[in-house]
């Protein structure tokens, strides 16, 4: 990709023309959250300045309008999944995504059944399935790593038994940026226990690679909007259309109800049956708008420049003294973990934020696999397709700066 | 070095900690940590015969979390148990020197919530004995 083309992709981009202290922003912290395009936010405008209304139920334009952009959007996502909109379900999130999921599931597991996860899932695929296990005295099992930080496929073979009910992983890891043989996973599993629900969290495999949930084979999916240069606010759960449609619901209250009496009620059908109340219109259309924006890219070029530009980052961040890189330095995932040793990583994000560099520090909401690899907190960069040389350049020179101040 | 956060001293008392050790001895000690950063802390405070303080600790974490508790435990020495007890959060601050934004207060305040958390267990631990009022009254 040409210099020319990342300036034209940066510049829709209206984020990243801040400058603060005059000096420009430099943002590294993809995996957090991604910037939004101009065909985004213009969205967001048009939908509250031309056509704001309560979806499925008006009898007027207005109404008939935001319907029609609020199935669009979820159409959209069904393909790009390469699902079928009824599908598709939006949530607040991947978060709110496996919330729903453990409460939907839990009547399907017993006393002693098992759901293995992995040592590297984010909180929000782990606690989840932990206050389920404890809810039902069921078995959490996590599988490990190897050495060189990849998911011990070995090992999930042992682990997962015919008393595993749930495989729930993440197909990258927001730390480590190890990413998971998904479809190679899920065939073990199914080939063990052939009733074994999978679900995958793809909160930060979405915003880089192609996702085919038929090919995929799993069960669920979640991702978050956000993350793929949508709002926040909204997120999707793939299921597949059988288990959805005989899972009951959690969350009720209007639009998700077919017939209420005093008594009981019966359940609209799918989508519908799991997005009661007013949804989050808006930015489900933005999302769609994100969805569009991505697809029109060009990718394939685009990822192979990003991998260029992560392993030209590995090679500068080796130039710093004490500088360890704990993710997998030959991964070609645009996640970089490291340390420097005497130096915590608060101290090295609040240094590179004077010079307008934003990283982030801490345990990344994935603190048993940092209990696990025995640290006790981590710096993380994460790019983006719309991040420079010229930035890691600066970044770099940056690192440096720390490192001759704690000298 | 145009860092006024990264200035000398509390780069030197997180390079140098003065007081980083365990008290054997303590008359009380308490642990706490921020989980979301990493920031890790326990204090032991003895209360000497003629009731002033060896105040000590152990930890890891950031430059500011873990010079905060060295400047703290260096002031304390040697203070008397009631000036730990009447001790501001705003002391932490001025040992410090140094304006700390929001999103360090944490770091900055970690050893104080220690001491204070491990002061209000010691406190409430010879209140039912009814030896703490005694204490108080002796000194």
């Amino acid at each position: 990709m040409s210099k020319k083309t990342i300036n034209n992709l940066r510049k829709e981009f209206p984020l990243l023309k801040r400058k603060i202290n005059n000096k420009p922003l430099i943002y590294l912290d993809n995996a957090a959250t991604t910037q939004k395009p101009n065909y985004v936010i213009k969205c967001l405008q048009e939908y509250y300045t031309k056509y704001n209304a309560n979806v499925h139920r008006g009898l007027y334009t207005l109404s008939e309008q935001a319907t029609i952009e609020y199935e669009h959007a979820r159409s959209t996502i069904a393909q790009f999944l390469h699902a079928q909109p009824p599908e598709i379900i939006f949530t607040s999130g991947t978060t709110a995504s496996l919330n729903m999921l453990a409460r939907m599931l839990e009547h399907t597991i017993n006393k002693d059944d098992e759901i293995v996860i992995t040592i590297m899932e984010h909180h929000s695929n782990l606690v989840p399935w932990q206050e389920l296990a404890k809810r039902k005295q069921a078995k959490l099992k996590f599988i490990a790593l190897t050495k060189d930080l990849y998911l011990n496929m070995e090992e999930a073979a042992k682990l997962i038994t015919t008393k595993t009910k749930i495989l729930a992983f993440a197909y990258v890891s927001n730390v480590l940026g190890a990413i998971v043989p998904a479809q190679e996973l899920i065939n073990l599993a199914k080939k063990i226990n052939p009733n074994i629900i999978t679900i995958i969290d793809a909160a930060q495999a979405v915003p880089y690679f192609d996702i085919n949930v038929k090919e995929l084979n799993c069960d669920f999916l979640a991702f978050s909007g956000h993350k793929v240069m949508g709002p926040t606010g909204i997120g999707i759960l793939y299921g597949k259309f059988s288990l959805l449609n005989s899972l009951p619901p959690v969350n009720f209250g209007g639009e998700m109800i077919k017939e209420v009496t005093q008594n009981d009620a019966s359940w609209n059908e799918l989508p519908y049956k799991l997005e009661p109340g007013t949804p989050n219109i808006a930015d489900a259309i933005a999302l769609g708008k994100a969805i569009e924006y991505l697809n029109q890219l060009p990718r394939e070029k685009l990822l192979q420049d990003l991998h260029k530009l992560t392993k030209y980052t590995v090679e500068q961040l080796q130039t710093i003294p004490h500088l360890e890189i704990l993710s997998n330095q030959y991964s070609p995932h645009p996640i970089i973990t490291f340390s420097i040793k005497g130096i915590h990583p608060h101290d090295i994000a609040e240094i590179l934020n004077r010079d307008n560099i934003c990283i982030r520090a801490g345990t990344h909401c994935a603190m048993p696999l940092h209990k696990y690899l025995n640290i006790p907190a981590t710096s993380r960069i994460s790019l983006y397709y719309y991040n420079t040389i010229q930035e890691i350049d600066l970044l770099t020179k940056s690192l440096k700066k720390v490192v001759k101040i704690f000298q | 070095m145009d860092d006024e956060l990264y200035q000398e001293q509390i780069l030197d008392h997180y390079q140098h900690p003065r007081n980083k050790k365990v008290l054997k001895d303590a008359t009380f000690q308490h642990h706490e940590h921020n989980p979301s950063c990493g920031d890790d802390l326990t204090i032991y405070v003895k209360i000497k015969k003629n009731q002033t303080l060896q105040v000590a600790f152990q930890g890891h974490g950031c430059a500011i979390s873990q010079a905060s508790a060295s400047l703290l435990a260096e002031y304390l020495n040697n203070k008397s148990l009631s000036e730990l007890i009447i001790l501001p959060q705003e002391k932490i601050f001025q040992l410090l020197g140094i304006p700390i934004s929001n999103n360090r207060t944490k770091c900055a305040l970690l050893c104080y919530l220690t001491i204070r958390q491990g002061l209000q267990e010691y406190q409430h631990k010879n209140q039912t004995k009814g030896e703490y009022h005694a204490k108080i009254r002796n000194q």
